[in-house]
């Protein structure tokens, strides 16, 4: 494992250092890597994303470069070992998603799509996705502060085409 | 502008195909713009009887191309008598892997597999779908530990089996179903199965198990009902050796049909466990008389207000008789059938009945016979009975098609009952 550290520095000026394994969680970066534009003196600027998202996005990759590392020493690992340490990852994932607000997650999902990393996106889309389950549209409009377009004659359509659903 | 408008199209995408095509459809009419933006399929239908080939390639290809934003309520496949073989396995389960991810609520798979296709362990880890229909002859063998069908209401099961590979594979079904409401067994074979024997589960409320094929059907080992929140029970099998465990402690209407019992067969703990039912078919003439050769065990029925069982002349009332003794609130006694007599000797009343007499006790209001044909020893019996009956209020006939003739004259001589109200259908 290479223990190179690379700076990243966010729209607002703040700078983070990272393990270049963690960084690579981000395809750009790794990309930027690979291609050597990556000067060890100089700091990774990342125009689109502010400085508590950056550490929101840092924290996420520091832990899942340990779990990635874990599962290269580990290959020998029992089924329920293998299952403890998936445990113990979705409920770091499950803790850190609700430590943050709706706002924060939007924000830390542009910056995911921005660095490219996949697990990231689904981690947070997925979240998104669950705060819609067993709501009303009514609730989702509450919850993402939609502005209701429809008439009321419009919605009586709905209600009566999508009776199945909504009861 | 709200939070989640912000978005690039891809990412709202992508937040869609994690939602059930129901919570889509909450997005969806949220406004105009999600509007446009979710598409709910109604329903996906595939059949084919006959072989054509391509003709499933260009169906599953169609589904394979749709964009993650397209929600699929309904799914149906049949191949029925396609030959469904190896070189369509990958095809069918990358399409179904597909359905799955698109919130599928109500998915059927009427397929003739064969032996060694197994379904994709991606079915078993679904939370969107609420009703899944499997058939025929699908074998389950493996089910992945992490199986949770968390929406899953409605099991409906025809010719599967189970194989015991790892453990009991029904059992760690119904247990990966914490919903679970209605599960239906057709042309049950759990004779083939290897399993726990046991069916357990803490939320079904609706079992239905139904043989088909009674040929060449041996006894076979024990059986048991664990489930608690059980409402509604129909069955008709043979009967296994015996029921180590029967709780049916909420059960409120009982469909069984015994047609073939074997005689070492202990069938104790099942009746004991029918206790609290209120609504009580028994469907073959063998089911009755199960209840005069366990009448030692019989419990009482006190919830029991409406029994119905099937009974032609030639069939002895031994079972009723005991029936109506353990049943002192029983207010309608359905006979699906007609009265038992002989037409060789009219005036006789069988000695199983013993003149009718333990009628006198019964506080049955209402007495309907679906097959009334008005023979001559039919109308001396049907006499006894309301002469017996103190509580009768209504007499419903259904006159046997043939014998719609006789209905004035039925009427006429039953007039000498003016206490019962008599009503023909």
């Amino acid at each position: 494992m290479s223990s190179n550290m690379i700076m990243l520095k966010s729209s607002d000026g703040a700078s983070f250092e990272i393990e270049e394994a963690a960084a690579r969680k981000s395809k750009i970066i790794a990309n930027m890597i690979e291609v050597e534009c990556v000067d060890e003196d100089k700091a990774i600027p990342l125009q689109n994303v502010t400085g508590n998202i950056l550490a929101l996005v840092i924290e996420y990759c520091n832990k899942h470069i340990v779990d990635d590392d874990d599962d290269v020493a580990t290959e020998e690992a029992s089924e329920e070992e293998e299952e403890a340490k998936k445990k113990k990852v979705d409920d770091w994932e499950a803790e850190f998603m609700n430590s943050m607000s709706l706002e924060t997650m939007f924000e830390l999902l542009l910056a995911a799509n921005y660095l490219n990393i996949k697990s990231l996106i689904d981690l947070v889309c997925q979240t998104i996705a669950n705060n819609i389950k067993d709501k009303t549209p009514e609730e989702v409009r509450k919850i993402f502060s939609i502005e209701n377009d429809f008439t009321p004659e419009e919605e009586e359509e709905i209600r009566k085409e999508n009776a199945w659903a909504f009861g | 502008m709200d939070i989640i408008s912000n978005l690039p199209k891809d990412l709202i995408y992508h937040i869609i195909s994690f939602l059930s095509t129901k919570q889509a459809l909450c997005l969806k009419y949220a406004s105009k713009k999600f509007e446009s933006l979710v598409t709910i399929i109604p329903n996906l239908d595939f059949e084919s009887s006959s072989e054509i080939r391509g003709c499933l390639l260009y169906f599953v290809c169609g589904i394979l191309a749709r964009p993650a934003n397209h929600r699929l309520r309904r799914f149906s496949l049949k191949l029925r008598f396609i030959n469904f073989d190896s070189s369509r396995y990958k095809l069918v389960n990358e399409c179904l892997i597909n359905v799955l991810n698109r919130g599928v609520l109500d998915l059927e798979l009427d397929i003739n597999v064969k032996e060694d296709y197994s379904l994709p362990s991606e079915i078993f880890t679904c939370k969107s779908v609420v009703k899944l229909k499997l058939g025929l002859g699908f074998v389950i063998d493996l089910v992945p530990k992490n199986a949770l069908l968390p929406s899953l209401k409605s099991l409906i099961l025809d010719s599967v089996r189970f194989v015991n590979l790892d453990g009991c594979a029904f059992q760690k079904i119904l247990s990966a179903c914490p919903v679970l409401e209605e599960l239906v067994i057709d042309r049950l074979n759990w004779e083939k199965w290897n399993w726990s024997r046991v069916v357990s589960s803490l939320t079904l409320e609706r079992f239905t198990a139904r043989r088909q094929q009674w040929d060449n059907v041996h006894i076979y080992g024990n059986l048991s009902f664990d489930t608690p929140s059980l409402e509604y029970l129909e069955y008709a099998d043979v009967t296994p050796f015996e029921y180590p465990v029967v709780n049916l402690n909420s059960l409120v209407e009982a469909k069984l049909s015994f047609p073939v019992v074997n005689v070492i067969s202990d069938l104790t703990n099942l009746i004991k466990g029918f206790k609290n039912v209120q609504i009580l078919r028994l469907d073959s003439i063998n089911t009755l008389k199960l209840f005069h050769v366990f009448r030692e065990v019989v419990p009482m029925f006190v919830n029991l207000s409406n029994l119905s069982f099937l009974a032609g002349p030639e069939d002895c009332w031994l079972g009723l008789k005991v029936l109506l003794k353990k049943s002192p609130n029983l207010k309608t006694l359905i006979i699906m059938g007609t009265l038992h007599y002989n037409d060789d000797d009219v005036e006789t009343v069988c000695h199983c009945l013993v003149g009718y007499s333990f009628l006198l006790t019964c506080h049955i209001e209402v007495l309907k016979i679906t097959e009334f044909k008005g023979d001559i020893g039919e109308m001396v019996q049907i006499k006894h009975v309301l002469e017996k009956l103190p509580s009768l209020e209504l007499l419903e006939l259904h006159v046997h098609p043939t014998r719609l003739d006789r209905k004035q004259q039925i009427m006429d001589d039953l007039l000498m009952f003016p206490r019962v109200k008599v009503k023909f259908s």
